[in-house]
């Protein structure tokens, strides 16, 4: 069966290239492939436990459900909720296949950072995973997208992020998912004072398409979006955004940097909206781009919409290669060129993973590249 | 040790070495000298393969190798070692992990193993404190936020860790106060074994007081115009080029 024929699916929730956002990065072919929509069941998880880390608690996510230690039962709660509207419209596709969402609220301080491993298994399947994520107290959390075994699947991820007053929640996404699509539609709920700090790796799959939908309607709020995007062969990946501004003071900070090699496309669309209700907030967006071959690509489109004259507010995109000099002081030393590529490279992507805060997760990241060669 | 035939260098379709020759030999001290702009840089950078420099004809053989035949790093493996006049901040990249992948790439070249992290730590660190370097260089990342004279010290710290046969200096002595002149003269000169040697770019002649040369050479007019002893170059610092008719005026 292929998506368009999800049984009463309004068609316009996705999006042709006649949307601005995908004129030039049009997705809607994946939603006519042919795709199994029957999910494996009983799936022995035992087979994924060198995905889990004993400086984390591990929690895996398999077919919308969460498995995960007793002892967690103390600081966690799962319940389903409803899903919900969202000016991206892809945010309602899982509610044609799934009644309801999953919903973990996170209830006290944890003494180990969260390591969410979703799992998808089998060939040519459509996948659904929902997940809001409540955080009560300060948390940080491993988003963990891993697949070395299946080939031509889609997941449609949905992820709402509801961060309560004066609690600071940092989530670290990394994605390894091998021959595979994959679109995460992003929500968050910032309370008063909520700091959330988003953290993207994409790395393998064949599609990676990132939707954030984010008003920030609370006081002092703070939203921080950085991202890693390491693109080759045909890869593609995406960060849309949808950012508004209503209440006073507060932030949002989106930085991507894309690292482009044979003919990978990457598209970076933010809109960023400052209503006059919003004094003294500050909407930053930024595009960096190094493209490593003369077929890699970048659309990058920042976009600010500003109501107010008391704010600070800056977008920008910029797109070069490797720094020749560079390369040649390290070739001049002996280190080849692909290695000194290499070297140069790691570094930019250090610089995004050092906003992880939490060294565990860092080193996880780490290795999990290790394992994946990238 | 080193052959250069009949070498013609452009840059930017400018040529800027004509016909130069230049033999250097195991264990000599050779400096070349000449009024800005003359070529001294294009020749070591040439020597070193910098994407800059074209060879539109000539021969170059480092010990009996035809060196235009091989890519920077394969001359760096080789023995060539130039010290940039301008060492460059390669942003991200840590200076210990760049010291050691270097030395790596060496051994690999020569089908050696990979040198012992342990033994390589204190390698370096006896080199840090023996030539008074700041600590803080390893940690940090190559050349970023250094100041000139700590540039040119990781310059050195290079060196001593991938002990060239050929080592090029195109001016390191610009911008050092005195004290890091004797320590970079420290360092050459407790290479030099009698197998190893020095191809050196000054304008002044402190450098050659404690690192003393075997051959100077005045270059003009993109080649070797005038050849002698260390006694040339002290008649230089005497007389000028214009003295000695090797500015550009006179030709």
């Amino acid at each position: 069966m292929k998506v368009v024929e999800i049984e009463n699916l309004n068609l316009d929730i996705l999006p042709t290239k006649k949307v601005e956002e995908f004129r030039s990065f049009n997705i809607y072919p994946i939603f006519e492939k042919d795709l199994d929509f029957d999910i494996e069941k009983d799936l022995d998880l035992n087979q994924y436990s060198y995905l889990k880390d004993e400086h984390f608690y591990n929690i895996f996510l398999v077919n919308n459900e969460l498995v995960f230690e007793n002892e967690l039962n103390k600081f966690l709660e799962v319940s389903y909720e409803k899903f919900e509207d969202s000016v991206n419209k892809l945010y309602t596709l899982n509610s044609y296949i799934n009644k309801e969402t999953l919903n973990l609220t996170i209830n006290e301080n944890l003494d180990k950072p969260l390591n969410i491993i979703s799992i998808f298994q089998g060939n040519n399947k459509f996948f659904t995973n929902s997940l809001n994520i409540n955080i009560k107290a300060n948390v940080d959390i491993l988003e963990t997208f891993h697949n070395d075994l299946s080939k031509d699947f889609l997941i449609s991820a949905n992820r709402k992020y509801t961060v309560l007053e004066d609690v600071k929640a940092n989530i670290a996404k990394v994605q390894t998912l091998q021959n595979g699509n994959i679109i995460t539609n992003y929500k968050t709920d910032l309370k008063s004072n909520a700091i959330l700090n988003l953290v993207n790796l994409e790395y393998k799959a064949d599609l990676a398409l990132n939707i954030f939908d984010s008003k920030l309607e609370n006081e002092n709020a703070i939203l921080n979006i950085d991202g890693i995007v390491k693109n080759k062969a045909k890869q593609r990946s995406g960060n849309i955004a949808f950012i508004e501004h209503i209440a006073k003071s507060t932030t949002s900070d989106i930085k991507i940097k894309h690292l482009l090699d044979e003919s990978a496309h990457c598209l970076f669309d933010i809109s960023s909206t400052v209503q006059n209700s919003a004094l003294y907030s500050k909407a930053f967006q930024n595009s960096q781009t190094i493209i490593l071959s003369d077929d890699a690509k970048i659309n990058a489109n920042p976009r600010l919409q500003i109501y107010i004259d008391e704010l600070e507010a800056a977008h920008g995109a910029s797109c070069g290669t490797l720094n020749e000099d560079e390369l040649y002081y390290l070739c001049s030393r002996g280190i080849s060129k692909a290695k000194a590529r290499e070297m140069i490279i790691d570094s930019i992507e250090l610089q995004v993973i050092r906003e992880i805060e939490l060294k565990a997760i860092r080193r996880y990241i780490k290795n999990l590249k290790r394992i994946n060669h990238v | 040790m080193l052959s250069i035939k009949n070498l013609d260098v452009s840059i930017a379709n400018k040529e800027i070495l004509k016909d130069f020759n230049l033999e250097i030999n195991e264990g000599e001290v050779h400096v070349i000298m000449g009024t800005n702009g003359v070529g001294k840089s294009t020749l070591v950078k040439a020597l070193s393969d910098h994407y800059d420099c074209e060879v539109t004809k000539g021969e170059v053989t480092f010990k009996g190798k035809d060196l235009l035949e091989l890519d920077a790093s394969q001359r760096a493996n080789e023995g060539l070692f130039m010290s940039f006049q301008n060492p460059v901040e390669v942003h991200g990249v840590n200076n210990m992990y760049f010291l050691k992948s270097a030395v790596n790439e060496k051994r690999a070249y020569k089908n050696e193993e990979e040198v012992n992290s342990a033994q390589f730590l204190k390698e370096v660190k006896d080199i840090i404190k023996k030539y008074n370097i700041n600590n803080e260089v390893i940690k940090r990342n190559v050349n970023e936020g250094f100041s000139g004279g700590e540039k040119k010290k990781n310059e050195m710290l290079q060196l001593l860790v991938l002990k060239p046969d050929l080592i090029m200096l195109d001016e390191i002595d610009s911008g050092l106060d005195i004290d890091a002149i004797k320590l970079v003269a420290n360092a050459v000169n407790s290479m030099l074994d009698g197998k190893r040697s020095v191809l050196m770019i000054t304008h002044y002649d402190r450098l050659l007081e404690l690192i003393k040369p075997d051959f100077v050479h005045i270059i003009k007019d993109g080649k070797i115009a005038k050849s002698g002893d260390y006694n040339l170059a002290l008649e230089l610092q005497k007389r000028g080029f214009e003295g000695l008719g090797e500015d550009n005026e006179s030709s």
